[in-house]
């Protein structure tokens, strides 16, 4: 039977852990100190400052299934509502004073024009309910500012800077997106691959909140430059956010 | 072997399987609505007279076949939109692709048959000895696939780890990663133990009706003289490290293996009972904190595989007849099975692209990502749309059996031999070896991401 046992996989030696920022469980989330200030990964994807009670969504992409409708391919056309519900609740639980949508809200720039009616009213009323920020991306641009809200290329909110497409070489305190971020965590002969927050304490990049986005891997060369020293992945679990070190990352 | 044997002795009884014949898909049918409007202007009504004169969809109502033309034409949700595929001419009611490049699309994606993905296995080496700038020192330099060895199944790589070895075109290879679609690996002559790959474009499910000639053989010890040495080798190994059950018994082994824990039972129903009672086992074992990992049918065994050491369990409760009052559905609805039979119809009815014009053929990684995102929302907003209808068709039809599992439940209530060993025995290795394993989105997922959190935990404190 020699041909049915496999040889004890390699050890990964080849990525050192450096980058270990601090981190702790807060609830279902977990909370890391970006710069100077704390931020709350949440387990549905969004980021939670408590101090400026402000919540973060990225990479929306909403009417992206008309989008691919428009050339022929019919998804559901259920992804924009689905999207702005899992928002409402995040809302209704947190109250926060201010939301922002960190670019590429719409999948592309006439996604706004056509979005359901049904779907802009409950949009609509959201925006309504606190100060609304949209951060222009590069899908979107400046296209969601007639639905109400403020449109801003960059946002600063304390010693956090906030825009759609991360720097390289950025000062300490950056949370972007743009990059959909997703982590394969190997384990047991298996592997799971799931929309992750990656940081290394310096800067924070978003998993995307859209219904049918896809994910880059952590592990893409795309990171590279952003971590130099490597990455802590923040998983979505089904009902927490859990912690994966840089070792126990696989690349696809 | 055994399987070989069982139907030689069929053909010289004169006993030949009769195919059943299938009913016609919603997909398939979507599919040759689109094809039709896109050849040439199509009436609705003429092109039902034609499709219902076909055996296979002899039975097919109106009103499933006005559904799927919508399907068609507008994706069929019960939230109208107001995109379309194909449109009714103002004077002549008939149907027409809307423009020519909806129609180009069709032609690249028509077909009903979705293929196994495959990789390109290449030779990998390092780059140039100089890194590039600006690269840390202790980074390993960059790897360049070099020449192409040929080419293996997605599924395949899919199980292996980088660091993992396989046979592959006479040679031992090492994976060292997984780039688009190629499989980057260099050689490792003198590994021990490498994988073996096996191949699904190969797998061809056995009548339920030879498994039970293979049943037969291996109970008498008469018929067994016309077998080969190896096989009767095999069946006396069986013997000595675990136990052949008697025809009226069924056997159960619970083995370690790994680092993973296992249980194969061997009922001999065919594959099609199997594939079910796996599905039933692992929501038993789920539920009884077991955290399986996956399930394996073959035409004689089940093999199903977790985090936890199943020796304990009663495996009269486990296998009980009530089992099938399971919620089988609701199971099935959230099972990686279900998703892909999904993504297979999605396909077919053209709701997803294989190919598109100019671009480059995506790996199935990519394709099915993307199609679990759009089963959770249809499941959620609109669990009745024909496409869900139709994945639940070919899922039972394709993987469920009931019928012959609920005999096989009542005939082996009280006839369960168990036997924990501490190692795989000779009648589960084939079984190991079989493909199409399925895995479980369940607990042994989040099981897997608490292992690498509960690092940092310790790192931290």
């Amino acid at each position: 039977m020699a041909l049915l046992s496999r040889p004890a996989p390699l050890a990964r030696s080849a990525r050192p852990a450096r980058a270990m920022p601090p981190v702790a469980i807060a609830g279902d989330g977990v909370a890391v100190k970006l710069g100077d200030a704390l931020v709350t990964a949440l387990p549905e994807g969004a980021l939670w400052i408590e101090s400026a009670k402000t919540l973060i969504v990225s990479d929306l992409h909403l009417e992206k299934g008309s989008s691919f409708a428009l050339r022929g391919q019919m998804l559901p056309p259920y992804d924009t509502f689905a999207a702005l519900k899992k928002l409402e609740a995040l809302m209704a639980r947190l109250e926060p004073d201010i939301v922002v949508s960190l670019g590429d809200s719409f999948h592309d720039g006439g996604g706004v024009a056509r979005m359901g009616a049904e779907d802009r009213a409950l949009l609509q009323a959201m925006i309504g309910r606190c100060d609304w920020i949209w951060v222009e991306g590069n899908h979107d641009g400046r296209a969601p500012e007639v639905l109400g809200g403020v449109v801003r290329d960059v946002l600063h909110l304390g010693s956090l800077v906030l825009r759609h497409e991360p720097k390289a070489g950025a000062a300490p305190g950056e949370i972007a997106g743009h990059l959909h971020p997703c982590a394969k965590v190997s384990g047991r002969g298996r592997s799971v691959r799931r929309r992750c927050f990656a940081t290394d304490g310096a800067r924070l990049v978003m998993p995307a909140f859209g219904t049918f986005t896809g994910g880059l891997n952590v592990c893409h060369d795309a990171f590279a430059p952003l971590f130099p020293e490597g990455v802590l992945a923040l998983v979505l679990g089904k009902a927490r956010v859990l912690p994966a070190p840089w070792e126990r990352l696989l690349s696809d | 072997m055994l399987e070989c044997r069982a139907a030689q002795e069929a053909v010289a009884a004169g006993a030949l399987d009769g195919g059943e014949a299938r009913i016609g898909a919603l997909d398939c049918l979507a599919q040759h609505i689109m094809g039709c409007c896109c050849g040439e202007p199509t009436d609705a009504d003429a092109l039902y007279e034609e499709v219902i004169s076909t055996a296979p969809y002899a039975n097919l109502p109106r009103a499933q076949f006005d559904r799927a033309l919508d399907l068609v034409a507008t994706g069929g949700y019960a939230l109208r939109d107001r995109y379309t595929r194909i449109v009714q001419e103002r004077t002549t009611g008939l149907w027409r692709a809307r423009n020519a490049s909806v129609a180009q699309q069709h032609r690249m994606n028509v077909g009903a048959i979705v293929e196994a993905q495959l990789l390109d296995v290449r030779l990998a080496h390092r780059a140039g000895a100089r890194p590039r700038p600006g690269t840390p020192k202790n980074e390993p330099r960059p790897l360049i696939a070099g020449r192409r060895l040929g080419q293996i199944e997605e599924y395949f790589i899919e199980g292996l780890a980088p660091g993992d070895s396989f046979l592959f075109a006479g040679e031992v290879l090492r994976l060292v990663a997984v780039e688009g679609k190629d499989a980057l690996v260099v050689r490792a002559m003198g590994e021990q133990n490498p994988s073996v790959p096996s191949y699904a474009g190969g797998k061809f499910p056995l009548s339920t009706f030879l498994a039970e000639r293979v049943r037969e053989l291996l109970h008498d010890p008469k018929k067994q003289k016309a077998l080969p040495g190896q096989v009767r080798d095999w069946i006396k190994m069986q013997k000595r490290r675990s136990i052949v059950p008697k025809p009226d018994e069924m056997l159960v082994e619970t083995f370690p293996r790994a680092q993973k824990h296992y249980l194969v039972c061997y009922p001999f129903e065919g594959r099609l009972a199997h594939q079910t009672l796996g599905m039933l086992l692992s929501r038993r074992l789920e539920r009884a904190g077991m955290n399986p990992l996956g399930f394996l049918a073959s035409e004689y065994a089940v093999a199903v595989w977790g985090l936890e050491p199943m020796g304990g369990l009663d495996s009269g409760a486990l296998f009980d007849e009530d089992m099938l009052g399971d919620d089988l559905e609701s199971w099935l609805a959230e099972s990686t099975l279900m998703k892909a039979t999904f993504a297979k119809c999605a396909v077919i009815a053209g709701m997803i692209e294989r190919n598109r014009p100019g671009a480059e053929r995506k790996t199935g990684r990519q394709v099915s990502f993307s199609t679990d995102l759009i089963y959770d929302v249809l499941k959620q907003y609109e669990p009745d749309h024909i496409l869900m209808q139709a994945a639940f068709a070919d899922a039972g039809e394709g993987y469920l059996d009931l019928r012959r599992l609920g005999a096989l439940l009542a005939r082996i209530k009280g006839r369960i031999i168990h036997r924990d060993l501490d190692h795989v025995s000779p009648f589960a290795a084939p079984v190991m070896l079989e493909v199409g394993r399925v895995p479980i989105q369940g607990a042994a997922e989040e099981a897997i991401l608490e292992d690498a959190a509960r690092l940092i935990d310790e790192a931290m404190h």
